[in-house]
């Protein structure tokens, strides 16, 4: 329980580590992991663990400081081939602890600065916004000037003649590009023709009188549609080869 | 127009207006150079400061407002209910620390240098209205970008954000120095 009155103290798990250098007056840029992570987890197993959120904050943070650990226990690589010493694994932590470090001092200054300015009242507006903020209303019969209807209907004709003016004289007279429909009825009626003709086809043999992509797919579909009704049977050898229809209706 | 008779119209005008004024205004009522108008204002401030004045003009992110001396504070506050302060706890003053220094900045870049989640204390920031919403990051997820606020400039005494306190290059070197003499005197094992 006493631990606990002195960990509201830590504003977070940077604060805590901070705290824990500190202590052990240790160097920033080369923390005995080893010992820190010991006292770290320490801490963390006597905090009040109601506080999920916060306790995650800390446990991430002792999850980082396990996982240096690990990799400082490694026996370290000597990579003398390119002559790079490895990164220490400490490296990331110790960026983000002097920046941490670094916010809180400033913050300290701030705090100064503030005691000083909360000495000083500052002269607040006196004079009301809609005062400020006051415009002359705009005067109509200024602003109409000598406008009449019959000069409001010649501009009016200006506009619509602009907008005539603007379109291209040639473009307009393109016809509309329309979509290509082919109907499922009609292609049908053709496919049945088709196949009162021939006994036996191709599906490719089918395809060759199509023009365009919409077509072959609704020519697909005439084909599984009479599939269905037991006009044809189909057979395909394999995958891709070409698909043998026979026709089941008399000619 | 003689700098003598800027100065009085300004000081008045300074007064009349209150909150802050741009000079360009002035300027503009008064169909002179801009550059007069801040020649007049720093003479006022200099008249004021040299005759212990209980009044003066500070500059807030390139505007002027009349405010009183601190010196005066003693007495100002016999008279004057001394108004509701509100104390910035250690957390709020450090993200506030790293908003104002690396402002526009998203919630997760403070999470970041802190190591803990910063939801509350930005929107107690907001509410206080220290720090503001600046708009979105053009990045996944659009994040919402945080800086502070003329009343942040106001609430610590600087004109503009140039202003801060800065922590020099040598400070964080003696940081260092620190922490390494200190790790001289303690056997350190790993």
């Amino acid at each position: 329980m006493e631990m606990n009155v002195k960990l509201q103290a830590f504003e977070g798990p940077l604060d805590l580590l901070l705290h824990l250098i500190d202590k052990n007056k240790v160097d920033i840029y080369d923390i005995p992991i080893v010992e820190i992570t010991d006292q770290y987890m320490e801490y963390v197993r006597a905090m009040d663990q109601s506080d999920l959120d916060v306790m995650s904050e800390f446990l991430l943070m002792a999850t980082t400081l396990l996982d240096i650990k690990s990799r400082m226990l490694l026996p370290r690589e000597e990579k003398e081939e390119d002559g790079e010493e490895a990164e220490d694994p400490r490296a990331e932590l110790v960026q983000q602890l002097l920046e941490y470090k670094m916010y809180k001092t400033i913050s300290y200054q701030l705090r100064d600065r503030q005691m000083d300015a909360s000495l000083v009242f500052y002269k607040e507006p006196t004079i009301p916004d809609e005062v400020l903020k006051y415009e002359q209303p705009v005067d109509l019969e200024e602003l109409m000037g000598d406008l009449t209807l019959n000069k409001l209907n010649d501009i009016f004709n200006q506009v619509l003649k602009r907008q005539d003016n603007r379109r291209d004289p040639i473009r307009s007279t393109f016809g509309k590009i329309k979509k290509e429909e082919v109907s499922l009825e009609q292609k049908m009626e053709w496919t049945i023709a088709f196949a009162k003709a021939h006994n036996t086809f191709s599906f490719r043999n089918l395809l060759e009188a199509s023009h365009s992509k919409t077509e072959v797919i609704v020519t697909f579909l005439c084909i599984l549609e009479m599939m269905k009704a037991g006009q044809i049977n189909i057979t395909q050898e394999d995958t891709f080869t070409d698909i043998l229809i026979e026709s089941k209706i008399a000619a | 127009m003689e700098l003598k008779e800027i100065e009085n119209i300004v000081e008045g005008i300074l007064f009349a207006m209150g909150g802050t004024v741009e000079p360009s205004k002035i300027a503009k009522a008064l169909e002179i150079d801009e550059k007069q108008v801040v020649e007049a204002i720093e003479s006022l401030k200099s008249n004021y400061k040299e005759q212990n004045r209980g009044i003066t003009i500070t500059e807030i992110d390139g505007a002027y407002q009349m405010c009183t001396s601190p010196d005066i504070y003693e007495y100002l506050i016999r008279i004057a209910k001394q108004p509701k302060k509100y104390v910035l706890t250690d957390v709020l003053l450090e993200t506030l620390s790293i908003i104002a220094y690396k402002q526009p900045i998203t919630k997760s870049e403070i999470e970041k240098i802190r190591g803990v989640s910063c939801d509350f204390a930005v929107s107690k920031l907001v509410e206080f209205g220290l720090c503001t919403e600046l708009g979105r990051l053009d990045a996944p997820g659009r994040p919402m970008l945080f800086g502070t606020t003329e009343e942040f400039l106001r609430s610590f005494g600087v004109s503009s954000i140039e202003e801060l306190p800065e922590l020099s290059q040598t400070q964080i070197e003696e940081f260092k120095i620190e922490a390494e003499n200190e790790a001289n005197n303690v056997e350190v094992t790993i």
